[in-house]
């Protein structure tokens, strides 16, 4: 009972880091339909902000998490009016392969400018473990979770209750339509790809926290991750991606608990496949009917 | 009658050319082997991106598990060839691959085809990941250190042999009454069940088609290279036969081989440049998919045909036709 | 004579909304049948039921005498005899207008996998008179001009037609047109009146019309079905239905007694 605890904590603290990157990648795909391959790679960028503002500028961690969202979000805006925009009538997959695209550049151009080593992260916040009752729980746990979490509420706010949130929902849901009601569709894209690549970056931060180690590469696999929690979770729906976000930091620590760790990954997409065989539109997504 | 003949004649002409052209530059001394080596991984790369192309621009079906289906011939070559080294034994151990990836290509397709757009994508490429996964686990293949000293049977003749026939097999299915009822899914898939497609039947004809080149693919990467490591079949793969397929045109089999020796010839002339190499292949990439969103050639095809139709008279729509 | 479409008791429900509420029709071999009705009165839903597109909750359907088994796919209900046109046209734009045809004449003609990719000489006697074929088809209807053009490139009174002699061209026993005429200009109805009658009088096929066009309706139905809210109001010859007081009164709302 108690290691499964014991998991279940460690599970809920890297599964936030999923359920932020998933959510940043799910409302980017709401709007522009893109398999943002680029969204592990901004969390990198994140990652790389904290490392140089701590390290050369003395940020404190709050200091250094906010300004890495603003950071990031400005590079998820540049990245989106550069590389995106102008496809946006294109075929999806030539959307898809310019995301992919920025995804090498961003790798290739940390690696050359910084070099690819893994870097140690600067533990700006003192390691404490606080033991309850035999589980024990980290003060950078705790930290992951509650940034999580207000993180996640603060999106649901603007989304739902603000009218830049209404004008990204009504976009996400019809551009030619939105555009004739007057939104600034441009505007509304934006600030969608700002938003997303802020969490990224905070998540960026957060994992530097975490596992105190960076790498140019290591955007990837976290970035197909995100969308697997997003698909997992039911695109469009915010809930749906901080659930496939959990979900998928619970099943690795699960299966790295019961000593299958070099299967990890191969149980994620097992899982992600019955799911949408069984639910093709995910847990919380709804099925996408064809009009006849 | 007799002119389809003549057509195919010229292809056969292109094809034993081709052939003759890089022997004597071979002989000459103006190929060596770091040339060698770039043409091979082209040929190699040229059959991954056909099938895929058959798969994503003809029947419409966003795969993104190619590698996967690569990695089970490789393997199957890799295994077998240790114990049956001679010509034979490569052979059939490329049937071997083939049947194998036919098999898997079955069991995922099945159950995901029903899936659209973005979930088959990453449905299959979840297949792929686990294929790999699995590989780098199991004993017979050695895990995560690979397998090496694998004989080498797959010369730069065997290669360009296997372009040919894949690309004849693939092209010729392409345009027939079967390849027509593929093309129609990606067109309409309610139009085509309205029209008798049985569109489930095809859509896996196609993708299991696909798998089957990939793993011939796999089987001549593993005994050319003579090493093989899982890691070599990870996402990474897939998303680069991606890249030929879209980048020289998703529906245009003349596209996705312009594309692959360019990229290939670009990737090795860049090799001197270190990290910087990629920076530059990646803005390539940006540009050319925001100046030409539909890849280099779009859907159109070269053909004989209607080279030698405009030839004999201008009429344009007569020559649109011929084409077919 | 069999019936070419014979469907009994359809009833369609989705979530908790009945679309199709146990309708009954049918349509004779060679007959030319209308089902009309306001918006959103079910007729779509009532052809999906019928094609196999989005089956039926209850009820059966027979084409030229046998039953299509529940579950039936499409594709298979297709291949029975029942071919259709769609509400917001449906062609394989790409694709030249002889490809479309082609592909509609798939079921018609064997080829293997291995003759078409070894390029035997089967083969190619199999392509020639599948060309033929088709253009014979689209000589007949006047398309021969264009049968060479990307379908999606034409006009779109021609893309309708086009999609007809697709639909025409499985070989069906009845074809169902969903709203033919919709958004033609009154040349371009005379000339769609023209080519339905010539499905049913030349090639013997049964069509079950749905359309908005009252004068187009009356001109060339022999029956017709009115269907309002799910439910099948009225059915008789288009003089019977003209003077149909409910049938007036589900046209003009039942608020005009009031």
């Amino acid at each position: 009972m108690q290691t499964f605890l014991q998991q279940l904590i460690n599970g809920l603290s890297l599964g936030s880091i999923y359920a932020l990157l998933a959510l940043g990648y799910m409302i980017v795909y709401g709007i522009s339909k893109l398999l943002n391959f680029a969204h592990g790679d901004v969390y990198m960028l994140g990652a790389y902000w904290g490392y140089y503002t701590i390290n050369y500028l003395h940020f404190g961690f709050f200091t250094a998490l906010i300004t890495a969202m603003i950071a990031c979000g400005l590079a998820g805006v540049i990245i989106e009016a550069v590389a995106y925009r102008p496809l946006r009538n294109a075929p999806r997959v030539a959307a898809l392969i310019t995301a992919i695209g920025v995804s090498f550049f961003l790798e290739n151009g940390m690696s050359y400018l910084c070099s690819s080593d893994t870097r140690n992260f600067p533990q700006v916040i003192k390691r404490k473990a606080f033991d309850l009752g035999g589980v024990t729980i980290s003060n950078i746990q705790l930290i992951i979770l509650v940034t999580t979490i207000i993180l996640m509420f603060g999106l649901m706010w603007i989304i739902n209750y603000t009218k830049v949130g209404r004008a990204m929902r009504s976009v996400s849901t019809d551009y030619d339509a939105a555009s004739l009601m007057g939104i600034n569709i441009n505007h509304a894209v934006s600030i969608t790809f700002a938003l997303g690549s802020a969490l990224a970056g905070a998540a960026g931060v957060l994992i530097g926290l975490y596992y105190n180690s960076i790498d140019p590469l290591m955007g990837m696999t976290p970035g197909i991750k995100a969308f697997v929690a997003a698909v997992l979770g039911g695109i469009g729906s915010i809930p749906g991606a901080a659930v496939g976000g959990f979900l998928i930091g619970l099943l690795e620590t699960g299966v790295t608990a019961l000593g299958f760790s070099a299967f990890r990954d191969a149980a994620v997409y097992l899982v992600l496949i019955v799911i949408l065989l069984v639910l093709p539109g995910g847990l919380f997504g709804k099925k996408q009917v064809e009009k006849v | 009658m007799k002119k389809n003949w003549k057509y195919n004649l010229c292809w056969l002409l292109v094809m034993v050319a081709g052939f003759y052209l890089i022997n004597s530059l071979m002989l000459a001394g103006v190929i060596n082997t770091f040339v060698e080596n770039m043409l091979v991984t082209i040929g190699i790369n040229i059959i991954l991106a056909v099938g895929l192309n058959l798969v994503i621009g003809f029947s419409g079906q966003f795969s993104l598990g190619h590698a996967g289906f690569m990695a089970l011939g490789a393997y199957s070559t890799g295994i077998l060839t240790q114990t049956m080294s001679t010509a034979g034994g490569f052979y059939l151990s490329i049937v071997v691959g083939v049947v194998i990836s036919i098999i898997v290509a079955l069991i995922v397709g099945i159950p995901t085809l029903r899936l659209h757009g973005d979930y088959f994508a990453i449905a299959t490429m979840g297949a792929a990941e686990i294929i790999r996964i699995v590989i780098n686990n199991l004993k017979i293949t050695n895990g995560a250190a690979g397998l090496f000293n694998i004989p080498q049977f797959a010369t730069w003749d065997v290669v360009y042999i296997f372009v040919c026939l894949t690309t004849i097999v693939t092209v010729n299915f392409i345009h027939s009454r079967d390849g027509r009822a593929v093309i129609s899914i990606r067109e309409n898939e309610i139009a085509a069940e309205a029209m008798g497609v049985n569109t489930t039947k095809w859509k896996l004809g196609a993708f299991v088609l696909g798998a089957a080149t990939a793993a011939i693919a796999g089987s001549l990467y593993a005994s050319y290279l003579q090493t093989i490591v899982p890691s070599s079949f990870g996402i990474m793969e897939s998303i680069t036969i991606l890249i030929y397929a879209v980048l020289g045109g998703l529906g245009s089999i003349t596209g996705t081989f312009v594309a692959t020796i360019l990229l290939g010839v670009l990737d090795t002339a860049l090799q001197s440049l270190g990290v910087l190499r990629m920076v530059f292949y990646a803005i390539a990439l940006i540009a050319i998919m925001i100046f030409k969103p539909g890849g280099l050639f779009g859907k159109w095809e070269f053909s004989f045909k209607r080279l030698f139709t405009r030839k004999q008279d201008g009429d344009m729509a007569e020559v649109q036709k011929e084409d077919k | 004579m069999t019936k070419a479409l014979n469907a009994e008791h359809i009833t369609k429900v989705f979530g908790g909304l009945t679309a199709v509420d146990d309708v009954s029709l049918h349509v004779d071999a060679k007959e030319l049948v209308a089902l009309i009705g306001p918006n959103g009165a079910g007729k779509t839903t009532f052809f999906n039921c019928l094609t196999g597109v989005a089956p039926a909750t209850s009820g059966t359907v027979t084409i030229g005498g046998y039953e299509v088994k529940k579950n039936t796919k499409a594709y298979k209900v297709a291949q029975m005899g029942i071919s259709r046109t769609f509400q917001n046209i449906r062609l394989f734009s790409e694709l030249s207008v002889l490809e479309n045809v082609l592909i509609a004449l798939t079921n018609q003609y064997k080829e293997g996998f291995f003759t078409a990719v070894l390029r035997l000489p089967s083969f190619y006697k199999t392509e020639a008179s599948m060309e033929e074929h088709a253009k014979r088809l689209l000589k007949d209807f006047e398309l021969e001009d264009v049968m060479y053009f990307p379908a999606g490139n034409l006009p779109y009174g021609v893309q309708r037609k086009v999609e007809i002699v697709r639909a025409l061209a499985t070989n069906p026993k009845i074809i169902c047109l969903d709203e033919p005429a919709a958004g033609m200009n009154p040349e371009e109805t005379a000339d769609l009146t023209k080519l339905i009658k010539k499905i049913q009088t030349e090639y013997g096929i049964a069509v079950l019309l749905i359309e908005h066009d009252m004068s187009l309706v009356m001109k060339l139905a022999e029956r017709i079905y009115v269907l309002a809210e799910g439910k099948l109001l009225a059915e008789g010859t288009p003089q019977e239905i003209q003077n149909n007081p409910d049938v007036i009164n589900a046209y003009l709302g039942g608020g005009a007694n009031a």
